[in-house]
């Protein structure tokens, strides 16, 4: 929901015809409309352009009859069979600790993206969860971020999740396979950790954000250039995706 | 049929008509969709209730068809729909050929434009839930679909040939 008092913007124009903006600004809107005769013909074009889109594509429900069942149900054993292959899975994810779920399975080849979501959730679960594992560095983010940036090699600063309703609670220097990596701990008006981890990496790659559930956490990470970054929590995947995402934006994101 | 495959059937007809727009090829996105069920009942062991299926189900199939198109390296997309604004077209206020029009802007938008116009104009899920199933915040449907409505204007009036243009 945006402020009232931003002016309109096209944002806004488009949002109205969703319905989706409140009140308030949905009254904005409609004075500046009447204001604003260009606006309100754009307006109109969108309309007529949604409309023309929901016609082409209102056709393509119609011969569902076609197509009863879909090929991957129609082909299936009796269920009986899947119980030996549930319960694998299921005694193969607690052997490993883990269950994941690989949004994007050609990442499932990727041995450093992997590696990084396997460090972060560890780092997480042993020093974030349970507190005074290692010496923490705290104070002021600008203090954190030049540690940060001298501990890793590169220069990091620590997100600020604030806006989010995340505060702060130290940062830990590790030692990861490949080279020091670190760990930064927030907490939410819940008391929940929420670890932020950082990784130098000797190669140049970038990858979109992928997903995993692991050690009763959500890990959201990516590669970016020199840099792992991977954001982990027992949150859901929406919140955590927007923690994920206003971090990567302090440091990655649009303001290079 | 379990309960799960029976709310799974129930949510096909909305997957088919993504697939199908989304690819703008009927028999194409007869096979997104069907790789995206299979994929979905191989892990349907993952699905924990009360969680809502359509949004699993239509992240289970990006996530099929983003994979595709990285695999397949961008074949042309947007040929086949053979039927699109033929026949089936109820005659209505609007022109045939302003469908037609808006249709061939549609396939010029980037992927990100196109989802979020079929989630949001053609099957009319508020910002919320759409960015549930693309995973990207609420604000972000937003702008998008107000950046994918000023394309798919700006490349519909390219269709239609010159118009007014200034001249020095």
């Amino acid at each position: 929901v945006r402020r009232d008092t931003s002016p309109i913007d096209l944002d806004d124009v488009s949002a109205y015809l969703d319905g989706e903006l409140d009140e308030a600004r949905r009254a904005a809107v409609e004075s500046h409309l009447a204001d604003h005769p260009e606006a309100a013909a754009r307006l109109a074009e969108y309309r007529r352009r949604d409309e023309a889109l929901r016609l082409a594509f209102a056709q393509l429900s119609v011969d569902q009859a076609k197509h009863p069942m879909p090929r991957a149900m129609q082909a299936r054993s009796p269920r009986k069979r899947h119980f030996p292959l549930a319960i694998a899975a299921t005694m193969l994810g607690v052997i490993l600790g883990t269950t994941v779920w690989w949004f994007g399975s050609t990442i499932l080849e990727d041995r450093a993206l992997a590696a990084l979501a396997h460090e972060a959730v560890t780092a997480h679960v042993l020093y974030a969860i349970q507190p005074g594992q290692s010496p923490l560095v705290t104070g002021d983010s600008e203090h954190v971020s030049a540690r940060l940036s001298a501990f890793l090699g590169a220069e990091v600063k620590a997100p600020n999740f604030s806006s989010l309703g995340l505060r702060f609670v130290g940062l830990h220097e590790l030692a990861a396979d490949t080279g020091p990596a670190a760990l930064l701990v927030y907490q939410d008006t819940d008391g929940r950790e929420v670890s932020c981890y950082f990784k130098h990496l000797a190669e140049n790659r970038e990858t979109g954000f992928a997903r995993e559930v692991a050690g009763g956490a959500n890990v959201i990470y990516r590669l970016d250039e020199h840099l792992g970054y991977a954001v982990v929590g027992a949150l859901p995947v929406s919140a955590l995706q927007r923690i994920a995402e206003v971090g990567y934006r302090q440091n990655l994101g649009e303001a290079k | 049929m379990d309960e799960f495959e029976c709310r799974l059937e129930a949510e096909i007809p909305a997957l088919r008509r993504y697939a199908r727009a989304l690819l703008r090829d009927n028999e194409r996105g007869e096979d997104l969709l069907q790789d995206s069920l299979e994929r979905a009942l191989s892990r349907r062991h993952l699905f924990l209730w009360p969680s809502n299926l359509r949004v699993w189900l239509f992240r289970i199939m990006r996530n099929v068809h983003l994979n595709n198109l990285r695999t397949a390296r961008r074949r042309p997309l947007g040929l086949g729909l053979e039927d699109a604004g033929s026949a089936a077209i109820p005659a209505d206020q609007i022109p045939h050929v302003e469908i037609m029009e808006t249709l061939a802007a549609f396939d010029r938008l980037p992927i990100e434009q196109r989802e979020v116009l079929l989630l949001v104009v053609v099957e009319g899920y508020s910002y919320r839930k759409a960015a549930r199933m693309l995973g990207v915040p609420a604000g972000t449907v937003m702008s998008r679909i107000a950046r994918a409505r000023e394309q798919l204007r700006d490349l519909s009036r390219d269709a239609t040939g010159p118009r007014l243009r200034r001249v020095k």
